[in-house]
């Protein structure tokens, strides 16, 4: 499935999508890239599955398209 | 009522039947309160103003500097060093005479937040760091109103509606239900010097007075329950759908006293709040004034020693986020257990997740103060 990265969360991971294969769940997700990316630990992270802001570990399929982004301050 | 300038002067909006009279006679007699004169607010506030909003309240203690000029297209370098919301306000005025300004140069405080906003409908934040997001969100919750949020970051920016109620409709999502809760030290290393791509926050702000404009005249489709993504370098534009969620606004103060004393501003740059401590002898003090002191005992209710002396409030550690709204913020709230290990965590993420700042952890617990008053 594809991973959008957003604002900071993309100079962590280094680049603004990523593809990953195989993970059940949201919450494995967010393990794996903190896993990969322990510098994540330090934002909030916010996750759209479709384009829809998930508040609850969600089940995901290959075809789902999985936004993650940190909350921005500058005005 | 319109006179012959306005109609003249409004005649594009006129023109189109989604507006017509009707329309802008709404946009003339709204009032709307941008907070924040600068990146974002300076477009918000040149929209408005030549769009007709009648009344429009500008927020900002800020003096204008060199390196604003990029992007806060309102200033000049003559103005370097004067007030940003009165320097706006003598511009505006320029442009569109038929609008009423109102300056609010002091800094926005959980003191006067309340009275400030109470006067307008619709808020609109321009406001560059985090301590006055959530201050703001948590005022336009507490004050059902509709806040327009606009925010960036580098080359990349957000926009939505937050609160906003749609007669028949649910209220809309607040910015907690995006973000419970407000990001630690490290994320945001000091939001002031960040580097932005000038044109940015002119995109952001257009789009949030357009929002502004479409709630005043009850055309089209605003934000609300979505947030748009706008990143400039590539014009991808993503729309996300967000849900209001009961669990996050929690979060808020229940009341405009309560809400006069929460605490904001631990973040960016300021130094976190640190726990507070009481000793034995010290609660034995307190409790000679019982009613200033909320005593929250966060064991199971099987634990041992049962406590007499000052029973209150038992919440045991893992169901504190469901019963939080049963915590004073007003009383001193002493938090034990039974040697002061739970107590502190819980009060460290009470602090961080919902800005409790009337929290005191008991040291050493139970322990400590059968120990230092020979009591059981």
């Amino acid at each position: 499935m594809q991973l959008k990265f957003f604002g900071k969360l993309a100079e962590v991971t280094g680049k603004p999508t990523m593809e990953i294969t195989s993970i059940a769940d949201t919450d494995s997700l967010l393990n794996k890239l903190l896993q990969d990316f322990p510098k994540l630990k330090e934002y909030n992270i916010l996750i759209a599955v479709d384009k829809k802001i998930v508040k609850q570990n969600q089940q995901l399929e290959s075809h789902n398209e999985v936004a993650l982004l940190p909350p921005f301050a500058g005005g | 009522m319109l006179d012959k300038n306005e109609l003249v002067r409004y005649s594009r909006h006129i023109l189109l039947s989604e507006i017509g009279t009707a329309g802008q006679e709404k946009l003339k007699n709204a009032k709307v309160l941008v907070i924040g004169a600068g990146g974002l607010g300076c477009p918000v506030l040149l929209y408005l103003t030549a769009g007709g909003v009648g009344e429009i309240g500008i927020v900002d203690f800020d003096k204008i500097d060199a390196s604003n000029l990029q992007r806060q297209v309102l200033y000049t370098v003559d103005d370097i060093g004067r007030l940003k919301a009165e320097t706006a306000a003598a511009k505006l005025a320029q442009q569109n005479p038929y609008v009423k300004f109102t300056v609010f140069t002091q800094q926005l405080t959980t003191q006067n937040a309340l009275e400030i906003i109470n006067q307008y409908a619709i808020i609109v934040d321009g406001t560059d760091n985090f301590s006055t997001r959530y201050m703001v969100n948590d005022a336009c919750v507490l004050l059902n109103k509709p806040l327009v949020y606009g925010a960036i970051y580098r080359f990349e920016g957000q926009v939505s509606v937050f609160n906003y109620k749609v007669e028949q409709q649910e209220q809309g999502p607040t910015y907690r239900c995006l973000f419970p809760v407000p990001p630690g030290l490290e994320s945001t290393p000091n939001c002031s010097e960040i580097g932005v791509l000038g044109v940015l926050p002119g995109m952001i702000g257009t789009m949030q007075a357009a929002e502004v404009i479409k709630m005043i005249t009850g055309i089209g489709t605003p934000l609300s329950g979505r947030l748009l993504l706008l990143n400039a370098l590539t014009m991808d534009v993503n729309t996300l759908e967000i849900k209001r969620t009961c669990e996050t606004i929690k979060g808020v103060p229940t009341n405009a006293e309560e809400f006069r004393k929460a605490d904001y501003a631990f973040f960016c740059g300021d130094v976190p709040t640190a726990i507070k401590s009481i000793n034995a002898k010290q609660l034995l003090v307190l409790l000679k004034e019982k009613d200033k002191l909320q005593l929250l005992d966060v064991r199971n209710s099987d634990e041992e020693p049962v406590i007499n002396d000052f029973f209150d409030l038992q919440i045991p550690f893992g169901d504190l986020l469901d019963e939080v709204e049963k915590l004073s913020r007003t009383k001193q709230v002493v938090v034990f257990c039974k040697s002061g290990m739970r107590s502190k965590r819980a009060i460290e993420i009470l602090q961080k997740e919902f800005q409790f700042n009337n929290l005191y952890h008991l040291e050493e617990g139970l322990m400590g103060w059968i120990q230092g008053n020979q009591l059981t």
